[in-house]
């Protein structure tokens, strides 16, 4: 994609840049083509259309299509143009799209040459962003002519900027950036159903530099269009960690690209689902549980009541933050099955303490008495929210102060009920 | 301190109590003054259970068997009418139908449970035989029926010579009893009980064999004084100093046999600042639970009885209390954020508690999660002993978000720079998510679901301030 904005017509040395930038694309093509025949270029210019008085900002036009062995045809079609007009840079980003022919088996790339900035008011970044949902997963490659600092800032969302101050620098960046879009490295990974089956995704993950530890990309797993996994296009000189962000995460350590090939990752995910509820539970209850895995003192996951979340396969120990505390040990999420835990829904006791008592609540477990709650003296009257089950009430009365006239009472809180315990 | 040490300083503190018991009545000599003039004495029931099978009447120095046990059973019941809030009643076996019929139902409560029946107990024994056989499970099982409803302090007497003969398990319809709450282990007089029967009552209870008439009397008597034993108990809570000012925790008493909790007392100091005196049946063995947080148990605890006990559990405690630092917040989101606290011998979850408010624990060291977003994990917080134990927490900043297109992706944080952490998973279904996050750097990873490359993640970093609300449009 070349710039015929009026501003190529300025000299560098003794040519123009158009003049250059023709030259070298086509010598490039030129070399190329008799070396690699899986190779095809395509040119579109912007600006040489309309004078640059005119303001065009559709002045964009694809002047020499794809097809094999055509760089002849692209010295021909260059030599006719003359630089004149604008740059509307967004535009032609955006009717990019269409130029490369609708086979998903390519790879496609675009390298901008240009010496200016946008000038249509237009947004290179949503145009890239539009281009890569369109067949070209390559960021574009932008080869800067000498520009000022403040506008390459501008490229950085587009691609990846190469500046050229001269024609020397111009030849060596653009060689440099056709090598790097030939030999194109991609990346597959295959998330595994427990068939072996890709079929999971839609879940995030990290690549971690494997020697340096450091963070290199985080992405949304994706399935294409066709249901596979979508293939990824990055610095194949790496060896990379694999952590995919599920519950527990999954890492796949010393995962090595072979440059210039097509990578193939394999992770077994054999993911089941826990899905905690609570009878007629409202949006308001807000109850929570505590995950951990089976023996492990680490919280892994808090999930919230009424939420079905994905796990890999195993066994959980789970923590229901209710009143009381609902312990439930070795529970075994199995793959791509669904595990249910349902908390019957919780009861209210009232109480009524006009004697000032001491008292607190108890869960009555297989006859011990565990203390879940101290009332507040000062309160007459108080509520408390508790699952079903049996329980009783300690107290003392203010006026009767001596341990002997301790008393207990023993009551059951039942699902949606009110019970009520006065404390005299 | 940690929570295991209070305990074996407790146990320990227990071997050395029998040291502090105070003698406050002298030695017994008669039932009759089993009365401590320190104690009120709880409603006492007593029922004897009396063998009436056929080898009763096989002679035993002077007298038959039979007629020794009428005779000492008579007097002894004339003196227990005597005694205040004791009630008796006479349950016979093997009675009603001759030995060659082998009736194995031959059980019945021939005189009920009523206050001065001694004379009807004495009249009852004079009208019956001894002729059948000894079904003693039945008669413990049917026993159960026996004892009134309301509560007391109930005990069987078993007075027999000679082992179960209908090949069914005593033991079983005895630990039945106990595990109902009806009655504690039951008490074996033996009249001349052969080795093999006596072993096979070892699992019922305390045996008392006798070999005389003499020894018979001597033994009845001794086990009415265990079944009528007062004792009283002072429970000493100690602070981390070792002085007994501790107190209004909850003690539940447990019988350390059947696990049945029998009572529970609210800890009480007197107008004096001293523990005050419980009165307590000293036949069970205990096992006592303090209600604090976690809670102090002592085990295998034996009062000895007609003696105020002294025992010394310490329980020093201090308070611990979760502080949001920043502006306030909507309170469903503030009482939404539990803090774990874990700790205690187990290292298990002690308690939960939320935001500004203060809870009483065991002084020592506990670890604490908050389940803030990110969590917040604090490890060997200490309680000390009368001292507030402040935790600041940053009050978190809401992320509002809104979704023009159904989203898949999270909220993660990149642990110093290098550990991408997953903290929460975007909804996919809803609109407008409002997340709570603690103050700081987050990223948001985040795909349209719509969008078929992988190329077309967004990787968004954003900051929450504390208390504010960040609003996002993805």
């Amino acid at each position: 994609m070349l710039d015929a904005s009026g501003s190529m017509k300025e000299l560098w040395n003794d040519k123009s840049k158009f003049e250059i930038s023709k030259q070298l694309i086509f010598h490039l093509a030129d070399s190329l083509e008799q070396s690699n025949s899986n190779i095809e270029f395509g040119v579109r210019v912007f600006g040489h259309q309309s004078p640059r008085s005119l303001h065009n900002c559709t002045d964009s036009k694809l002047e020499v299509v794809f097809s094999p062995k055509n760089a002849i045809k692209i010295k021909e079609r260059l030599d006719k143009i003359t630089p004149q007009g604008y740059t509307p840079i967004a535009y032609s980003l955006l009717q990019a799209a269409n130029d490369f022919p609708k086979d998903s088996l390519s790879t496609n790339a675009i390298i901008l040459v240009t010496d200016g900035e946008e000038k249509c008011e237009g947004d290179p970044c949503a145009s890239a962003l539009a281009l890569s949902k369109n067949r070209v997963a390559l960021k574009p490659f932008i080869i800067g002519l000498n520009l000022p600092k403040d506008i390459v800032m501008d490229f950085n969302c587009v691609g990846t900027y190469y500046d050229a101050k001269d024609e020397t620098a111009f030849n060596n960046v653009l060689n440099n950036v056709v090598d790097q879009a030939i030999k194109n490295t991609s990346l597959q990974i295959n998330l595994l159903d427990i068939k072996g089956n890709p079929t999971i995704s839609n879940i995030a993950f990290t690549m971690y530099d494997y020697y340096s530890g450091n963070i290199k990309y985080n992405f949304i797993h994706t399935l294409n269009g066709f249901n596979l996994p979508d293939t990824l296009f990055i610095n194949p000189a790496g060896t990379y960690n694999i952590e995919v962000h599920s519950i527990p995460p999954v890492l796949k350590v010393g995962v090595e690209l072979k440059p210039g090939t097509h990578n193939v990752v394999s992770i077994d995910m054999p993911i089941g689902y826990l899905n905690l509820e609570m009878e007629n539970k409202r949006p308001a209850d807000a109850m929570q549980c505590i995950v951990r895995e089976a023996y492990s003192s680490e919280i892994l996951y808090v999930q919230d009541l009424n939420d079905n979340e994905p796990y890999i396969r195993g066994d959980f120990d789970l923590d229901f933050l209710t009143l009381p505390r609902y312990t439930k040990k070795l529970v075994y999420v199995p793959e791509e099955k669904e595990k249910s835990l349902t908390i019957p829904k919780a009861g209210t006791l009232q109480f009524f303490n006009v004697d000032a008592s001491i008292a607190s609540v108890y869960e009555i477990k297989l006859g011990e008495f565990k203390i879940l709650y101290e009332f507040d003296k000062v309160k007459e009257k108080d509520m408390l929210s508790l699952i079903p089950g049996r329980y009783a009430v300690v107290f003392r009365p203010k006026s009767a102060p001596k341990s002997d006239y301790t008393k207990t009472i023993y009551f059951d809180i039942v699902s949606e009920k009110l019970t009520s315990v006065n404390l005299r | 301190m940690t929570i295991a040490r209070i305990i074996r300083q407790s146990v320990a503190k227990r071997t050395l109590c029998c040291l502090f018991v105070v003698f406050l009545c002298l030695p017994f000599s008669i039932v009759a003054q089993t009365t401590s003039a320190t104690t009120k004495r709880e409603l006492t029931r007593v029922l004897f259970v009396l063998d009436a099978s056929g080898s009763m009447l096989s002679r035993w120095g002077k007298e038959s068997k039979w007629e020794t046990a009428q005779r000492v059973l008579a007097n002894l019941s004339d003196s227990l009418s005597k005694i205040p809030n004791v009630e008796t009643a006479l349950r016979v076996y093997g009675h009603q139908h001759l030995l060659i019929e082998k009736n194995c139902d031959d059980t019945k409560l021939e005189v009920p449970f009523a206050k001065n029946n001694g004379a009807a107990i004495r009249k009852k024994l004079y009208q019956l035989r001894p002729q059948g056989i000894t079904p003693i499970a039945l008669s413990l099982e049917q026993a159960a029926n026996d004892f009134p409803y309301t509560p007391a302090r109930n005990t069987i007497i078993l007075i027999t010579d000679g082992a179960e003969s209908c090949f069914r398990d005593p033991c079983e319809a005895a630990y039945q009893l106990q595990l109902r709450g009806i009655s504690l282990k039951p008490l074996l007089v033996g009249i001349d009980l052969p080795d093999e029967a006596r072993e096979s009552y070892e699992c019922i209870g305390k045996l008392f064999n006798s070999k005389s008439d003499i020894q018979f009397k001597d033994h009845l008597e001794r086990a009415i004084y265990r079944a009528l034993a007062t004792a009283t108990l002072q429970v000493e809570l100690l602070d981390d100093k070792g002085k007994p000012t501790q107190t209004d925790l909850n003690m539940s008493f447990y019988d350390a046999q059947t696990g049945y909790c029998l009572k529970n007392y609210y800890h009480t100091l007197d107008k004096k600042g001293h523990p005050d005196s419980i009165d307590i049946d000293p036949t069970p063995v205990y096992n006592i639970v303090v209600h604090t947080i976690p809670p102090v148990h002592l085990d295998s605890v034996e009062i000895l009885p007609y003696q105020n006990n002294i025992i010394q559990i310490p329980t020093p405690q201090g308070f611990l209390d979760f502080q949001l630092t920043g502006a306030d917040i909507q309170s469903n989101i503030k009482n939404k954020i539990k803090c774990i606290v874990k700790g205690g011998e187990y290292d298990q979850i002690v308690n939960v508690q939320t935001f500004n408010t203060i809870e009483k624990y065991l002084v020592g060291r506990y670890d604490v999660e908050i389940l803030t977003l990110p969590r917040i994990l604090l490890r060997n917080i200490e309680i000390a002993p009368n001292k507030t134990t402040t935790i600041p927490v940053p009050t978190p900043g809401i992320l509002s978000l809104s979704k023009s297109d159904p989203t898949w992706g999270g909220i993660f944080i990149f642990e110093n720079g290098w550990k991408v952490k997953k903290l929460y998973e975007l909804k996919d279904d809803l609109k407008l998510e409002n997340i709570a996050l603690q103050p700081g750097k987050y990223r948001l990873i985040y795909r349209a679901k719509k969008a078929k490359s992988m190329h077309l993640t967004v990787d968004k970093e954003f900051e929450i301030l504390s208390g504010q609300t960040l609003s996002l449009t993805l």
